[in-house]
C-alpha cells in the first residue's frame, strides 16, 4: 500500500492498486463508520418488518395493537430514514473523496455530523420504544409525542445536512485543486442531484420539526396540521428521491463495475439528472393529492412534476442503463438476435444480479403504481390503503436496498479491505431478497385494491362497535405479503451473514480486481472495451433494449388505463 | 464513474431520440389525462374547503344529528337527510358520527372534518378515500351510485384506538 | 472513461459546448432546484391553505 501525502492538502492518502484511485484514509474511515451504521438500522429496522408482517397477516396477528403501532413508527424511522440517510452519507463521501482523487473537506465536522447522526437516531428509537412516541413515522399533527422524539429527529438532520455541505464542500474544493479534469463522473454529477435534493429535503425536515419540537414544549399554542403536512412531504417524499438519485447513480456504478458499461451518451444520461433536481421535488404533492385546501391546479402541477418531467428522466435511465448494459455485452461478441447478450450476462454475479432485480422491481412495479397512485383523480381509489406501502416497498426496499446491498459486496474489498467471504450466499442473496419483495409488494398492492388500510392493526374489526367486513379475498392477499415479507428477512439474514463475516474474521488485504466472481481485471483500467467517443455501430446497437423498453409502455399504459375505468366504477364525487 | 472526455456534449443516437421523443408525448399524454377528467368524469377530488373551528364544528354536528335523527344505531344517532341538502360527518377519536341514510341516485353536499386528529374517510367496499384535517371543513358533493350498507373505515392513524373507528353509510334504492 | 487521444487538459475551454457548461454549473441547478420546489409546491400550496374562506357553520 502506497502512501502519499500531497503538499497542497492536509490528508494522507492510499493508492487503491485495483483501481489507481488516491484514496483520503480520512474519507474511508468516514466510509466505514457510515455504512457500519446504515447495516446496524438496517438489522433492526428489517427486525421491526418481520413483526409487522407476521402481524398483519390475519392468521397470524403477533403483536399487540399499542406495540404493533410502536414499532410500525420504528420501522419507518429506521429504514426510510436511519439505514437509508447513513448509506447515503458514506456514498456522497465515496462520490466525493474517492472518485474524484481529492481529499474530504472538514474530516472533523464529518465525524460531529455522524455523532448527530447516530445519538438522533438512537434518541428516535429509545423514545419509540419507550412508548413515548406512539405517532407513526409521519408524526402528523396534532399528535403528540414527547419533545425527545422530535429533537431526536432534529439532531438527525442536522447531522445530515452537515454531511451534505461538506459533500459540496469537497467537490468545490477538489475542482478548485485541480483533482479532476474537465466535468464530474457521471456517478458523481448522479450523487451531486442526490445531494441537491437532499439539501431541499433537510431544510424542509427542519420547517416541519421545529415548530412540532416547540409545541410539545408547550412554547407554540399550534401547529396547522395543513402546514405540517405541506412542510413534512417536502421532507419525507423528497427524502425518498434522494435514494432515487442515488440509487441511478449506484446502477450506473455497477453497470460499469460488472459488466464494463459505459455510459451510452454522457449528455442524454445528465439531462435525466438535472429533469430530476429541478422538478422531482414537486412529487411531494402525492401526499396531498386527497387532501383539504389545496386546488386542482395546484394539486396537477405538482403532482405531475410540472408534466411529468421527471419522470421523463426515468424514461431516459430506464433506456440508457440497460442499453450501455447491452452494448457493453454486445462489444464482447454477444451479438446474436435480440437478447444474446442478456441471456450471457453473468448472472452469477451478486452485483449484476442486484442490479438488474432491482431496475425491474423498481421500474415496472414501482415506477408504474407510483405514477398512477399519483395521479389526481385515481388517488383517491388509492389514498392510504395498502397500495401505497406496495409502492414504495418496490421502490425504496425492492429498489434502492436491494441496489446498495449489491453495491456493499464491492465495497468490501475496495474500502474495508477484506475479502468477500461466504460468496455462495452473496450470489443467491439478491434472488432470494427480490423474489421475497416481489411477493410481499404483490399482497400488499392486491390488499389495497381491495380496500384495505395501511396502517392498521385489525382489519376484521372484531371489537369495533358497528359491524364491517371487508373482503375476504384480502386474507390471502395478506398471506402473500407475510409469505413475501419472510423470505425477504432471510434475503436480509443473508446480506448480514455475508457483511458481517467478511469484516469481522479474515485478515486485512489489498483487492487485486474489481469484481467478485466473473474472472476480469478492472474495466477501469483495462482498456479492452471501447469508451462512448465511439459510434454505434448497427451489429452493437442496444436492439433488445429498445424492444423492452416498449414492453414497458405497453405495461405501463395497460395498468394506468385499468385504473382509471376502477375509478370510474366508484360513487360519483365532486 | 470516471470523469468523461473533455468534450460529451454529442447529438443522441437516433434510438435515444426516438425514445425521447416517444416519452416526452408519453408525459404529455399523462398530463393531459387530469384536465379532461376534470371536466369530463364523473370522479373528483373534491375542492371545497373552509377553514372551521374543530370544537365548533363538531358541537354543531351533534346538534344536527339529534335533531334530524330517525333511529339510532349502538347509541349513534342515524340522520336521513333530504336529497340535495347538506349532510355533516364528524370524525373523532374513535367514530364517525352520526351514522348516514342516503337514497341511490341522489345528490348530497358531504361536509368532513374532524373533532381532534387527522383521519382518513374510507369508504368500503366502494374504495373511495378522503383525508381529514382539524380545522379544515372538506365538502364534497357525493352521488351514491350503488345501495346497500357502507362501512366507513378510518385509514390514517389516530393513536390507539384507530382500528376500532368505524361509522356506517346506508343507501337505500 | 477518458477517450486516450483527447485528454481533457487538451481542449480549450472556449471550445466546450454551452449546454455542456450548464450541466456542469451544478451551483446554478442547485439553486433552481430549490426556487422551483420551494415556489411551485411550498409557496404556493401554503398560501391556498391560508387563505380558505371561514366556515358557514355556528
Amino acid at each position: 500500500m502506497a502512501v502519499t501525502t500531497l503538499p497542497a492538502a492536509r490528508a494522507t492518502f492510499r493508492t487503491c492498486p485495483v483501481t489507481t484511485l488516491k484514496v483520503d484514509i480520512a474519507a474511508e474511515r468516514l466510509i466505514i463508520a457510515n455504512a457500519v451504521a446504515a447495516v446496524v438500522f438496517l438489522a433492526l429496522g428489517g427486525l421491526f418488518a418481520l413483526l409487522l408482517a407476521l402481524t398483519r397477516w390475519q392468521a397470524i396477528h403477533l403483536l399487540p395493537a399499542d406495540w404493533f403501532y410502536r414499532v410500525l413508527t420504528g420501522h419507518g424511522f429506521d429504514m426510510l430514514v436511519a439505514w437509508i440517510v447513513f448509506f447515503e452519507v458514506a456514498g456522497l463521501y465515496f462520490g466525493s473523496a474517492i472518485l474524484l482523487n481529492a481529499r474530504l473537506v472538514g474530516p472533523r465536522l464529518a465525524w460531529l455530523a455522524y455523532a448527530l447522526m447516530v445519538v438522533g437516531a438512537v434518541l428516535v428509537n429509545v423514545m419509540v420504544l419507550m412508548g413515548q412516541a406512539d405517532v407513526l413515522f409521519t408524526a402528523y399533527v396534532p399528535l403528540k409525542a414527547h419533545p425527545l422524539f422530535y429533537l431526536g429527529v432534529i439532531f438527525f438532520a442536522v447531522g445530515a445536512l452537515i454531511a451534505v455541505l461538506l459533500f459540496f464542500a469537497t467537490v468545490w474544493v477538489a475542482g478548485r485543486e485541480g483533482r479532476y479534469q474537465g466535468s464530474l463522473p457521471l456517478v458523481t454529477f448522479g450523487l451531486m442531484v442526490a445531494a441537491i435534493i437532499a439539501l431541499y429535503t433537510l431544510l424542509s425536515g427542519a420547517l416541519a420539526f421545529v415548530p412540532a419540537f416547540l409545541w410539545s414544549l408547550g412554547l407554540l399554542p399550534h401547529v396547522d396540521p395543513g402546514y405540517f403536512r405541506n412542510v413534512f412531504w417536502s421532507f419525507g417524499h423528497p427524502a425518498q428521491q434522494i435514494n432515487l438519485a442515488a440509487m441511478v447513480a449506484v446502477w450506473y456504478a455497477l453497470a460499469t463495475m460488472t459488466v464494463g458499461a459505459t455510459p451510452l451518451n454522457e449528455k442524454f444520461s445528465r439531462l435525466a439528472f438535472v429533469l430530476y433536481a429541478l422538478f422531482i421535488n414537486l412529487g411531494s404533492a402525492h401526499h396531498l393529492l386527497s387532501d383539504p385546501g389545496p386546488s386542482f391546479a395546484w394539486k396537477m402541477s405538482n403532482t405531475s412534476y410540472a408534466m411529468y418531467l421527471a419522470v421523463l428522466g426515468s424514461l431516459i435511465h430506464a433506456f440508457s442503463i440497460p442499453g450501455a448494459i447491452e452494448v457493453a455485452q454486445r462489444r464482447r461478441g454477444f451479438t446474436k438476435g435480440a437478447f444474446e447478450w442478456l441471456r450471457k450476462a453473468p448472472w452469477h454475479e451478486p452485483g449484476f444480479a442486484a442490479l438488474v432485480l432491482s431496475m425491474i422491481l423498481f421500474g415496472w412495479i414501482g415506477g408504474v403504481t407510483g405514477v398512477v397512485i399519483g395521479t389526481e383523480q385515481i388517488n383517491m381509489v388509492a389514498h392510504n390503503t395498502l397500495r401505497l406501502p406496495g409502492h414504495f416497498h418496490a421502490t425504496v426496499v425492492a429498489g434502492t436496498t436491494l441496489a446498495f446491498m449489491g453495491l456493499t459486496y464491492y465495497l468490501i474489498p475496495l474500502i474495508f479491505r477484506k475479502e468477500l467471504k461466504l460468496k455462495k450466499l452473496a450470489q443467491w442473496q439478491p434472488y432470494v431478497f427480490a423474489v421475497g419483495m416481489f411477493l410481499a409488494v404483490i399482497g400488499m398492492i392486491g390488499s389495497g385494491l381491495l380496500g384495505i388500510p395501511r396502517r392498521h392493526w385489525d382489519i376484521t374489526f372484531t371489537n369495533a362497535p358497528l359491524q364491517v367486513t371487508l373482503p375476504g379475498a384480502a386474507q390471502i392477499t395478506l398471506a402473500v405479503m407475510g409469505i413475501g415479507a419472510l423470505i425477504a428477512v432471510v434475503g436480509g439474514i443473508l446480506y448480514l451473514a455475508v457483511v458481517l463475516v467478511s469484516v469481522f474474521t479474515g485478515p486485512r488485504v489489498e483487492a487485486s480486481r474489481l469484481t467478485l466472481v466473473m474472472d476480469r481485471r478492472n474495466p477501469l483500467v483495462e482498456q479492452a472495451i471501447p469508451d462512448t467517443g465511439k459510434e454505434v455501430t448497427d451489429k452493437i446497437a442496444p436492439r433488445g433494449t429498445v424492444i423492452l423498453t416498449f414492453a414497458f409502455l405497453v405495461f405501463f399504459m395497460a395498468y394506468y388505463l385499468t385504473n382509471w375505468w376502477l375509478l370510474g366504477r366508484t360513487w360519483w364525487i365532486r | 464513474m470516471v470523469s468523461p472526455q473533455a468534450l460529451w456534449w454529442k447529438p443522441l443516437h437516433r434510438y435515444e431520440k426516438t425514445w425521447l421523443i416517444v416519452g416526452l408525448v408519453f408525459c404529455v399524454f399523462l398530463t393531459a389525462m387530469m384536465p379532461l377528467w376534470f371536466v369530463l368524469g364523473r370522479q373528483n377530488v373534491p375542492t371545497t374547503t373552509y377553514r372551521v373551528d374543530p370544537l365548533q364544528y363538531a358541537v354543531f354536528v351533534t346538534r344536527w344529528a339529534e335533531a334530524n335523527k330517525v333511529d339510532i344505531l349502538n347509541n349513534i344517532p342515524v340522520v336521513a337527510p333530504a336529497p340535495g341538502s347538506d349532510v355533516y360527518l364528524l370524525g373523532r377519536q374513535w367514530q364517525w358520527y352520526p351514522v348516514l341514510r342516503l337514497q341511490k341516485g341522489q345528490t348530497y353536499r358531504l361536509h368532513l372534518s374532524s373533532q381532534d386528529v387527522q383521519h382518513g374517510f374510507s369508504l368500503q367496499p366502494t374504495n373511495l378515500n378522503l383525508q381529514i384535517l382539524p380545522g379544515y371543513e372538506y365538502v364534497a358533493t357525493i352521488t351514491p351510485t350503488t345501495s346497500g350498507e357502507f362501512a366507513v373505515i378510518c385509514n390514517e392513524f389516530c393513536a390507539i384506538g384507530h382500528h376500532l373507528m368505524v361509522g356506517k353509510i346506508i343507501v337505500t334504492e | 472513461m477518458s477517450e486516450p487521444q483527447a485528454p481533457a487538459h487538451e481542449v480549450e475551454p472556449q471550445e466546450i459546448p454551452r449546454g455542456q457548461k450548464l450541466f456542469d454549473n451544478w451551483i446554478l441547478l442547485l439553486l433552481l432546484s430549490l426556487a422551483i420546489s420551494g415556489v411551485l409546491y411550498n409557496a404556493w400550496g401554503l398560501i391556498e391553505l391560508f387563505t380558505l374562506p371561514p366556515s358557514s357553520v355556528r
